[in-house]
């Protein structure tokens, strides 16, 4: 008897933490982890699907460089513009190149700033 | 067949006060270096006078300048000598394009804008045959 009992009590204790688990999955929308997760709203990069060229990634090119940075002039993350590594990779090489010939301006934030 | 030259391209900027003899003599200054290291002036560009993004020796515009060519190895050094050496350069800038640069595959690319795909740049330049 006492033996059955303890077997009971593991199987309700295993099936807590399944339901745990799942419930975490489920309501993504408070849960924690929720701003990491891609699943739905990934982004496919827009180079590789053939919307942009990946030619016009050169520092000949600032004004198309410029649309992959920041008002201030911060390169955008990936996680925003939904690049691939490899393209983020030459955009941030060329954004660089572009700023050393002062066709694309550093990083400027502050009241002294243009 | 010979071995394809290295490629590189330069971009440099000089002060607009410079007349256009100032900018011409050193531009050919530039164009015999090329010459003397093996290579050949592929293409030159003018840009033209363009504002900065920051003021660069004060300067607020430049007058850009861009070169692609081959040379053998020191050309880049003695090109840059060069520029260091000339007062009126603010800045300048190379790239190495390919190590065996290829001249017809340059001027189909300048032409398109666009990088050729692999097969069209074999039609160009067959693969060495295995061994």
């Amino acid at each position: 008897m006492a033996k059955e009992f303890k077997e009971k009590k593991v199987y309700t204790k295993r099936n807590h933490e399944e339901e745990d688990y799942m419930n975490d999955d489920m309501d993504e929308g408070k849960g924690r982890g929720r701003k990491f997760s891609g699943g739905k709203n990934k982004k496919s990069c827009r180079f590789m699907s053939g919307e942009e060229d990946t030619a016009n990634i050169t520092y000949k090119n600032p004004k198309f460089l410029s649309t992959f940075m920041t008002e201030h002039g911060k390169i955008v993350s990936r996680r925003i513009t939904g690049n691939c590594a490899m393209v983020q990779r030459k955009l941030a090489l060329e954004i660089k190149r572009a700023r050393n010939l002062a066709l694309l301006g550093f990083v400027s934030v502050g009241p002294n700033s243009n | 067949m010979a071995k394809k030259l290295a490629g590189y391209e330069t971009t440099f900027i000089t002060r607009v006060d410079q007349t256009e003899d100032q900018l011409k003599t050193l531009k050919d200054r530039l164009i015999k270096i090329v010459a003397d290291f093996g290579g050949e002036m592929v293409h030159q560009e003018d840009w033209g006078k363009r504002k900065f993004s920051y003021p660069i020796q004060k300067e607020v515009r430049g007058q850009y300048t861009h070169f692609v060519y081959t040379g053998k190895s020191g050309v880049v050094a003695e090109l840059e000598r060069n520029l260091r050496l000339n007062e009126a350069t603010l800045r300048f800038m190379t790239v190495v394009l390919a190590k065996e640069f290829d001249k017809e595959v340059f001027a189909k690319e300048l032409g398109t804008g666009t990088p050729l795909k692999r097969e069209e740049r074999a039609e160009i330049t067959p693969a060495p045959a295995a061994i």
